[in-house]
């Protein structure tokens, strides 16, 4: 059965409900002024945008786990990973090794 | 500039040795591997810098330069305070006078002029000469931590931050003879072109001083008007998602975004801890080489700087060598070009093909390349947003006190606290995927590739160079520059700089200066009398 998406009332319920949990108080800004540097609108709808469309594309992407290690530094990691200067990949230097 | 058998030698991205650094293998041992080796909080020296040679010192000094100090480069007042032909204190006096001048009414790209330049200079006039960067005057962007001076970052968070150290890239160029002329204009937090933490937008393009709508390029805009406007002889920024290249092309000037861990972040006020990237803004290849060279290695205090390959003679790289009498490439290069670079007749599109076209001249081999299957997938803005937490994260205590400190800039701070671990965790296995593909793609058909957003090689941590190839004239008839990045592979710092060292020896777009702003002006000199501001959602699409 197909999940019914939240609705804008519902994602702002959780948006507010994580910044409480965490100690955040969006509430000194005000509700809405262009005028203003931020307001509460438009923080909510900025975090509803990372919401409903970041998060589904990320989700939606399946890599293979054992070949993408989750690497915080790709280009310093995969240089010391090679020996000719990156252009050979990962994969093909295990093979060398002998590990897959 | 060199003779041809000193060009045997091979650049870094050919020169790697294969190592096992295993702990770096996954986000989590990687962050484990990072505690282990921080040394205590205190230990903050600079290691020594690399010995610049004699290759930093100009042969010949331009007579334009002779008569304006702050028409010099580096290299060439390098070459004048070696001499005694000028002294530290005159090239500073010189920039005083130009900033006193213009710089509150028009460039508006010092937060900080740091009075206390003239005494250090005057110290540096009688000292032991320590190299080329001996009494040069720096524009250090302002969420480098510079000991006793201000570092606001541009954001309420800072506003009364006065660091007791400096950020080791600091450190390094003042102990290589530098001198602190002042802290610059940014993006609140790094974020956007440099406006009040309100988004009142203070710095201008260079090239148009009069016209605040000109946009002077990413956060380290203050670094670059400085640099392009004469009140600094080069300058540092950082760069998370353009913030060195596009200054340096919006401004004509040469900037380079180093590979993710040469240079340390150590005592800079971080936005996204795995793509910040330290580096020069500088009138050329040359100094951009000198800058570099000083700044980047090993530092104790950031792990991501540990275990690399060393750094090679980057300023023997950024020197021209010829081959049989005429300029020419260093080494054998081959330039990619990605889809859509050269279409349209755009005063661009006729730039970057004239550019090829030099390259070619100089002996480099132009492909068609095409990009990676996932590139647009893998570089597009959702896969660009993994960056956001990492904001958030060593900002929660200040979110927590008051959200108003964030200004303009809240709204990317809020959006990092959506995405989820595993989430975050996705985007470092994509970026794997992303760097394979690279390698094993797109670089198996050419050493480096033009580039026409930073967000990919910002993903990566990949190193680029951003250079001026040419003008076009805004509506005001005021030229405008048009510039050209190049991004190469890890490490290839070297072939970069040698690349737009060769391209610099054969045009003279990196030696046009803009002209000074015009007083008479001064009534439309606030974006025609207006003032401009970004609102929350200027910065958030703008966010690097």
């Amino acid at each position: 059965m197909a999940i019914t998406p939240p609705t804008t009332d519902e994602l702002n319920i959780y948006i507010r409900a994580r910044l409480a949990l965490i100690g955040i108080d969006i509430s000194v800004l005000p509700v809405s002024d262009s005028n203003a540097p931020a307001d509460q609108t438009r923080v909510l709808s900025s975090c509803r945008q990372i919401l409903t469309g970041t998060v589904p594309t990320i989700s939606n992407y399946l890599p293979d786990v054992q070949e993408n290690p989750p690497v915080l530094y790709p280009a310093p990691f995969t240089e010391w990973a090679s020996e000719d200067g990156g252009r050979k990949s990962l994969r093909d230097r295990r093979k060398e090794l002998g590990l897959g | 500039m060199n003779d041809e058998d000193e060009t045997t030698d091979l650049p870094q991205d050919r020169l790697i040795d294969r190592r096992s650094f295993l702990t770096r293998m996954s986000a989590l041992s990687a962050a484990a591997g990072a505690v282990t080796v921080l040394p205590p909080i205190g230990i903050r020296q600079a290691m020594a810098a690399v010995g610049l040679g004699n290759d930093a010192y100009a042969q010949t000094i331009r007579p334009e330069a002779l008569a304006d100090p702050t028409e010099l480069t580096i290299s060439e007042a390098a070459t004048l305070i070696k001499k005694k032909h000028i002294s530290p204190v005159e090239l500073v006096q010189a920039y005083f006078d130009r900033i006193a001048r213009y710089d509150a009414d028009y460039y508006k790209a010092f937060n900080t002029v740091r009075g206390e330049a003239l005494a250090e200079a005057a110290i540096a006039a009688s000292a032991r000469n320590l190299g080329p960067l001996h009494g040069i005057p720096l524009a250090i962007k302002d969420n480098y931590y510079t000991a006793g001076t201000l570092t606001t970052a541009n954001s309420y968070i800072f506003e009364d931050f006065v660091p007791d150290f400096d950020a080791t890239c600091v450190a390094r160029l003042k102990a290589a003879g530098g001198i602190v002329l002042g802290k610059m204009q940014m993006g609140p937090l790094a974020t956007t072109r440099a406006t009040t933490p309100d988004g009142i937008v203070t710095t201008r393009n260079a090239w148009t001083p009069n016209n605040a709508s000109t946009d002077p390029g990413g956060s380290s805009s203050g670094s670059a008007t400085a640099t392009a406007g004469r009140m600094a002889t080069s300058s540092i920024g950082t760069q998370t998602g353009g913030s060195i290249t596009a200054p340096s092309n919006a401004q004509a000037l040469t900037g380079l975004k180093p590979t993710v861990g040469r240079s340390p972040l150590y005592g800079i006020v971080p936005l996204t801890y795995t793509r910040d990237h330290p580096g020069p803004l500088a009138r050329d290849a040359k100094d951009a080489a000198i800058m570099t060279q000083v700044m980047a290695g090993p530092d104790p205090n950031d792990p991501r700087t540990l275990g690399l390959p060393p750094v090679p003679d980057l300023v023997k790289a950024a020197t021209p060598v010829r081959k049989g009498g005429a300029y020419a490439l260093r080494w054998p290069t081959t330039i990619g070009v990605i889809p859509g670079f050269l279409n349209g007749t755009s005063a661009t599109a006729v730039a970057r093909a004239a550019m090829l076209q030099t390259f070619a001249s100089l002996g480099a081999t132009i492909v068609d390349v095409t990009l990676p299957p996932d590139w647009d997938l893998l570089t597009g803005g959702s896969f660009n947003n993994v960056r956001l937490p990492e904001r958030s994260e060593p900002f929660l205590e200040f979110l927590k006190q008051d959200v108003r400190l964030f200004g303009v800039s809240l709204n990317s701070w809020m959006q990092g606290l959506f995405l989820g671990g595993e989430d975050y965790l996705k985007g470092q296995r994509a970026k794997f995927v992303l760097m394979q593909q690279v390698l094993d793609d797109l670089y198996a058909q050419c050493d480096v590739v033009v580039q026409t957003s930073p967000v990919p090689f910002d993903i990566l941590g990949l190193p680029e160079i951003a250079f001026n190839i040419g003008f076009s004239p805004n509506s005001d008839g005021l030229p405008v520059p048009i510039g050209a990045i190049f991004g190469g592979m890890p490490f290839a710092e070297d072939r970069l700089l040698s690349l737009v060292g060769a391209f610099q020896a054969v045009t003279d777009f990196h030696l046009k200066r803009p002209a000074d702003p015009v007083v008479a002006l001064a009534a439309r000199s606030i974006g025609g009398g207006q003032t401009l501001r970004l609102t929350a959602e200027d910065v958030e699409a703008l966010s690097e």
